[in-house]
Order: structure tokens, then sequence, then C-alpha cells
């Protein structure tokens, strides 16, 4: 199954190449990065096989009034020559056109133009312009075409846009596409804390195509931007949270999911992790198999400690944790992360022949684990024998 | 994958040599050739219709030295 990012990237190049998206449908077995270097070269070639021309059409704009360019523009020239121009044009000259511009017909070249190749106009482009024509892409649900303007658009810009466009999910589906992950991370910054809690509950409990996406999302931005995300999912009602549980298991999404939880702090951790949605079996097991997967081991451990006991000896006894490839990947983790203090009291409340197999694997770890685990042992003890 | 639709490919790239293609088939590469090939061909359709176009909107005054920017 292609990706998000695959899609984005075919239907970006099938607009430069003026082909419906179906035509390239081939195009899917490339990776995505692949697609857009492949893009930014067809778009070069065919901007410097008409160069001169195009200069031609800039050249012009200087001899006429810009009531009668923004006329010929929609009537003759059209959104696409428009778009291959704009970035020839000065600044200032280009705003001074596009005030006269239909907010639609510039809704139509902004579909067209490379923003990185006009990066200087639209810097310059008025404010209440940008939110015009914004509002207008987000009500054709061009969210795509939104998420390539975020590198060039400053923060004022950017703020007023997101203050005009009051739909969360709009704004979470443009998020998806946002290119650079360090802007989106800024922008993320802008928002009122509010409103981030919500963009995380469409995300949580919306269609269900929308959660992997916004697992990849938080994944991909700057970790102080990540960690309030993974704080803020924590923070939503129960049943928003059940919802977020329920997709991340139906679409088996553990392996991006726990990294996340992992970045919320203690409490929120131990709320998630005692749910009752969390206590059923098959989520536990399928847990389990991401942490596998994933190497995610530190990040189990850590999230067991926070269970409550019962919940703990149910866990630790499940034949999925019996195997000793596990045991071995969870001694291993407590001793790379020194997570002794966590493992130990979990193994206490395995059976007699799973504390003799957990034995046996630490042993098999070589002498420095066994040192490290008889240490701690003797850490644990202490208390006990003061009280 | 073979040579000589990647050469075709590069060629309409304007010279430069495509990313990693081998996940696509020869006929695949050609395809994307051929894609290419038909929006330069439909870009050179529209500016010249567009010139000629526009030329109709400019004031008579202007369309002489307009015509001598678009059309030399």
């Amino acid at each position: 199954m292609s990706t998000l990012a695959q899609r984005a990237e075919v239907l970006k190049l099938a607009r430069v190449l003026g082909a419906p998206p179906s035509q390239l449908e081939y195009l899917h077995k490339l990776d995505a990065e692949v697609i857009r270097r492949l893009r930014e070269q067809a778009s070069a070639a065919l901007f410097d096989a008409d160069r001169k021309l195009f200069q031609r059409v800039a050249a012009t704009t200087k001899l006429l009034p810009a009531p009668l360019i923004a006329l010929i523009a929609e009537k003759a020239i059209g959104p696409l020559l428009c778009a291959r121009t704009t970035g020839l044009l000065p600044p200032e000259r280009a705003v001074e056109i596009s005030r006269r511009l239909k907010t639609g017909f510039l809704a139509d070249l902004c579909l067209e133009l490379d923003p990185r190749s006009a990066r200087d106009v639209i810097a310059a482009m008025p404010v209440d312009r940008v939110v015009e024509v914004s509002r207008e892409l987000a009500r054709r649900e061009e969210y795509i075409t939104m998420a390539r303007f975020v590198d060039c658009l400053d923060d004022h810009a950017i703020r007023a846009t997101m203050e005009d466009l009051d739909d969360d999910e709009a704004l979470l589906r443009i998020g998806f596409f946002v290119e650079d992950k360090q802007r989106l991370s800024d922008i993320l910054d802008l928002l009122p804390r509010e409103r981030l809690l919500n963009i995380v509950r469409v995300a949580a409990g919306g269609d269900a195509e929308l959660w992997p996406e916004a697992l990849a999302m938080i994944n991909s931005i700057e970790e102080p931007q990540r960690k309030q995300m993974a704080n803020l999912a924590a923070e939503l009602e129960e049943s928003a949270i059940v919802r977020m549980i329920e997709s991340t298991q139906a679409q088996e999404l553990w392996p991006a999911m726990l990294p996340v939880v992992s970045l919320m702090n203690g409490d929120s951790q131990r709320r998630l992790i005692n749910l009752p949605a969390l206590q059923n079996e098959a989520v536990l097991v399928a847990i389990i198999q991401a942490a596998e997967s994933a190497e995610l081991w530190h990040q189990l451990l850590q999230l067991v400690s926070l269970m409550d006991g019962d919940s703990q000896r149910r866990l630790i006894n499940m034949p999925a944790l019996q195997n000793e490839a596990v045991l071995t990947a969870f001694i291993q983790a407590a001793h790379s992360a020194d997570l002794w203090t966590q493992l130990l009291p979990l193994v206490a409340l395995m059976d007699n022949a799973g504390q003799a197999r957990a034995a046996r694997v630490a042993e098999s770890q070589g002498p420095k684990v066994v040192a490290r685990l008889t240490e701690s042992l003797r850490a644990l003890a202490k208390p006990a024998a003061h009280a | 994958m073979s040579e000589k639709q990647l050469a075709a490919l590069a060629k309409e790239l304007g010279g430069k040599s495509p990313p990693d293609l081998a996940a696509l088939s020869a006929a695949e590469i050609e395809s994307l050739t051929q894609s290419l090939r038909r929006a330069r061909r439909a870009q050179q359709e529209q500016l010249q219709r567009a010139f000629e176009s526009a030329l109709g909107h400019i004031p008579m005054l202007l369309r002489g030295p307009v015509r001598k920017i678009l059309l030399p």
C-alpha cells in the first residue's frame, strides 16, 4: 500500500505534468523522496525548455498597468503559465498584480506554483490576501498545496491563516503534508494549547485513516513538540483515549504508538497503562510484539513498571512473555538502560518456573549482567531488611 | 529497465540523470518520458495561444511594443 507521502508526491508530479494522477499509478513503487526528486527535475526541465518565453512574459509586465495585466492573466495566460512566470517578477510588482486577480484565480495559480520558485513573491504577499486564498484552498480541500506554502510563509501569515481556518481536521491534514518537519514543529508552537488538544482529539477519534498519519506526523516532529502532543493525547477524556487505543490495535500501530506513550509524563503513562482497554490480553500481546519488532523494550519495561500489581502479575505470566527471546530482550534492556529496579519486581511476580527461566537467561548474558543484577537485588533487599 | 529508456528520460529531463528508478520497468520509464514530452508540447502550445490571445486584450497603442517582446 502506498503511503500518504507517496500519494502526495505523485499528485504533485501529476500537476507539474498536467496529467491525471491515475496515469502515474506505477510511480507508487518508488519512494516518496525519489518521486519528489523526479518532480523537481521535471519542473526545472519544463521551465528551462521555455525559459526565454517566460522571461518575455515577465518583461511585458513592465510595460502594462497592473489592472490590464491581471485581466490578461485571467483571460489569456491562465494559471499554469502565470505560475511558471511568477518567480521571474519583482515581488512588489507581483503583489500589485495579485491585488487585481480574483481569489479563485490565485487559488488555481497556487495549485500550479512551485512555492520554492517564488519564495520572495510569496513572502511579500499581504497577509489578508494570503488568508483569502488559503480559505479558498481549504474550501477545495487542497491540503497538499496548502502544506507546500508553509515553508515560504512567515509566522505572522501562518498564524493569521490558522486563526481563520477553524476546521481542526483540515489543519491536521495540512500538517501531514508539510515537508519540513522543523518548520512544522515551529508552527505547532504557534497554536494555542486548546487547539492542539482538539487536533489530537480529532486525530484519535476521526476517520480511521487519520490516526496512522497523525502518529507518523507526531513521530516526525522535534522532541519538545512530540512530547507536548504525547501529553495532550494522554489528557484526552477516557472515551477518546479508548478510541485511540482501539484504532492503534485495529491498525497494528503499536510500533508507532509505544514511542509516543514513552514520551508522556509519569502520571499520564500510569493513567493510560491502567485503563481497562489496555488490560485486554490481545492488546497486551500486540504491545509485546511491537516492542519485539521495533526494539522498544526499554519503553515497555518502564510502562509495565507503572501498572498496578494484579495487571503486572497477569502480564508477566502471559505465555508471550515466557519465551527466552523475550526474557533476554527484557534483561538486556534492563541492563543497558539500568532499569533493574523496574524489572526485578516484575520477575518476583513470576511463578517459580518463570523465575528460574529468568535467572538462567540472566546468567547466560555474562558476568557483568550477573554482577549488576546481584547489586540491584541487594539494593532492593536493603529497605526490606531495615523495616 | 533498459539504458535506452533511461537515456531518453534523461534527455527529456534536460540532460540530468533521473534518480534511482530501478523499481520501474522499461515500459513505465517510457511512459514517464512520454508524459514529460506531452507536458512540454502542451506548455509550448499554451504559450503560443496565450501570446496570441493576450495581444487581443492590449490597447492598439501598446500592441506593437508588446508584440516585439513576446514574438520577436
